[in-house]
């Protein structure tokens, strides 16, 4: 598959709206940092080298079959790079400094591995909703495969060497996106943080960090990566998801019946603007885009279903309209190909 | 106050580099999220490693610094004080000594007990063994002599393998 295809395509496979948990649950990511022994992590690459690695593991990554392709990003646009960041995909940082580095993406991009990061390999895997023990699975096989071609940086003690010891021993980071309007609106999701963060759980707003979060999304992962298991950092995260699955779930219930004209008004308002407005910023649209999230998931709206709003989470913002505009666009030319988009797809 | 809009205060800062030069940006959220600076975080662990960092600064009268640079890859020790990041697997042997203590605090652990690599098997060998032998004696225990026999095989296989490996 060409990039182009990839990249034409607001479609990506943890958008399918799908799997468990998935009215408050997005999305889960499962990611392995690897690195090769007899080389320098990447950031201490020599360039000869770091090409010599990158293809390497180019060929190395044949043997996870026909479905998977190796971009290498000195080649591409900064642009397309963008996208790839939007569809989250690779990573701001892999996106911002290219030469050398390489993804490689399965078909269906639920499988994706960035070559050349902090690490050399980042394998991971999205799927949609809840879907951690199949992540886990994916991303442990594809590891495997690649482990008969490739000799990973591994110590009897401390287990995989990673470039930060943040990442030692299993490499592996667990995170989920959730989606927690009621939680917000209620005011309870600092309470939850503080909770979570006891755990050794970090919290993340979608977007940006240190920041609130855009559209009542957030990201929930492991801290620890040595010491347990991967399969029990796996079953600590989804513990914890499903306590927050049912904290959010319950306060969505409190909020349909003790204000149901309140969330009513605000959720048919939501709806009323994204269906007909003309120029619409990124934080309009994430804002009003969550509360048509809500009104689906409570049943106050039909439509539309969620792989569409998860879509709309993708094609609104900017590196995804000036790559389809074919050029970078103005302020105002990108508010009203926004406004464009979200019309034709909430109707 | 916000670099774009010079209106709302500035919340979000950004640096970039770009060329080598590192770019400072100053702005709210809104015009951070309309450039599209606001990124899917896809590496949250940012907490521990500033956290790393603190820790890994020298401190008085703790376990002197080490000198020497890695011999693989020629990072030093103040270096990686700085960034939180190693140079290369070598270093974790190398600077043992430090990292120790700090990946303790940070981890909460020193002890891998996940996945390891399927090709560097010989190690974990004598595990395998001991596994066997439990097996061996519960098999024992029910009487199950068939069973018993072919494990009493593959641990005999196994100890003769390991012998020519040099290991215990
Ligand atoms: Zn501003
Ligand atoms: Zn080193």
């Amino acid at each position: 598959m060409t990039l182009a295809e990839h990249l034409s395509r607001p479609f990506s496979h943890w958008m399918a709206g799908e799997g468990a948990d998935a009215d408050v649950v997005v999305s889960t990511r499962v990611r392995l940092a690897r690195n090769l022994r007899g080389y320098p992590f990447p950031e201490y690459l020599r360039e000869d080298m770091a090409q010599r690695l990158l293809d390497q593991v180019s060929a190395a990554v044949e043997v996870l079959g026909a479905e998977w392709d190796v971009y290498r990003l000195g080649e591409v646009d900064p642009v397309d790079c963008r996208v790839l960041v939007e569809k989250h995909l690779i990573s701001p940082q892999h996106a911002q400094e290219r030469r050398f580095r390489g993804i490689a993406l399965n078909s269906s991009e639920s499988g994706s591995i960035m070559i050349n990061e902090e690490d050399h390999l980042r394998i991971q895997v999205l799927e949609p909703g809840l879907g951690v023990d199949t992540a886990l699975a994916g991303a442990s096989a594809a590891e495997g495969a690649l482990g008969g071609r490739l000799d990973f940086a591994f110590d009897e003690e401390k287990g995989y060497l990673s470039a930060c010891p943040t990442n030692v021993g299993t490499g592996l980071r667990v995170s989920v996106m959730l989606h927690l309007p009621a939680l917000t609106l209620t005011g309870q999701a600092p309470r939850v943080w503080v909770a979570l963060r006891k755990l050794g759980i970090a919290v993340r707003g979608l977007y940006g960090e240190g920041t609130d979060a855009a559209g009542d999304l957030f990201q929930i992962s492991n801290q620890i990566t040595l010491g347990p298991s991967e399969a029990e950092i796996a079953a600590g995260l989804v513990q914890v998801t499903r306590q927050v699955v049912e904290q959010e779930r319950h306060a969505r219930g409190l909020l349909i019946t003790e204000s149901r004209q309140e969330i009513a008004d605000r959720v048919g308002r939501a709806y009323g603007v994204l269906r007909h407005a003309h120029l619409i910023s990124a934080e309009e649209a994430m804002r009003l885009l969550s509360d048509v999230r809500l009104g689906v998931e409570s049943g106050l709206l039909d439509r539309p279903e969620r792989q569409k709003l998860n879509e709309l989470l993708v094609v609104t913002l900017p590196g995804y309209l000036d790559r389809n505009a074919g050029r970078p666009l103005g302020r105002k030319e990108r508010w009203a190909l926004r406004a464009q988009w979200i019309r034709e797809r909430v109707a | 106050m916000c670099q774009e809009c010079k209106r709302r205060t500035a919340t979000v800062h950004v640096s970039r580099v770009v060329n080598g030069q590192t770019e400072e940006f100053h702005l709210c959220e809104a015009c951070a999220r309309e450039r599209g600076d606001f990124f899917f975080v896809l590496d949250p662990g940012m907490a521990l490693q500033e956290l790393l960092s603190s820790l890994a600064q020298p401190v008085q009268g703790s376990v002197p610094v080490p000198e020497r640079a890695c011999p693989e890859c020629g990072m030093d020790y103040r270096t990686f004080a700085k960034t939180g990041r190693l140079g290369c697997p070598e270093c974790y042997r190398h600077f043992h000594d430090q990292l120790d203590p700090l990946i303790r605090q940070v981890q909460g652990s020193v002890r891998h007990t996940g996945a390891r690599p399927a090709r560097a098997l010989t190690p974990a060998e004598p595990d395998e063994v001991t596994r066997l032998r439990a097996q061996l004696a519960q098999a024992v225990e029910r009487e199950a002599y068939e069973e018993a026999a072919a494990l009493r095989d593959r641990i005999r296989a196994l100890e003769k393998e390991l012998e020519r490996e040099g290991l215990p």
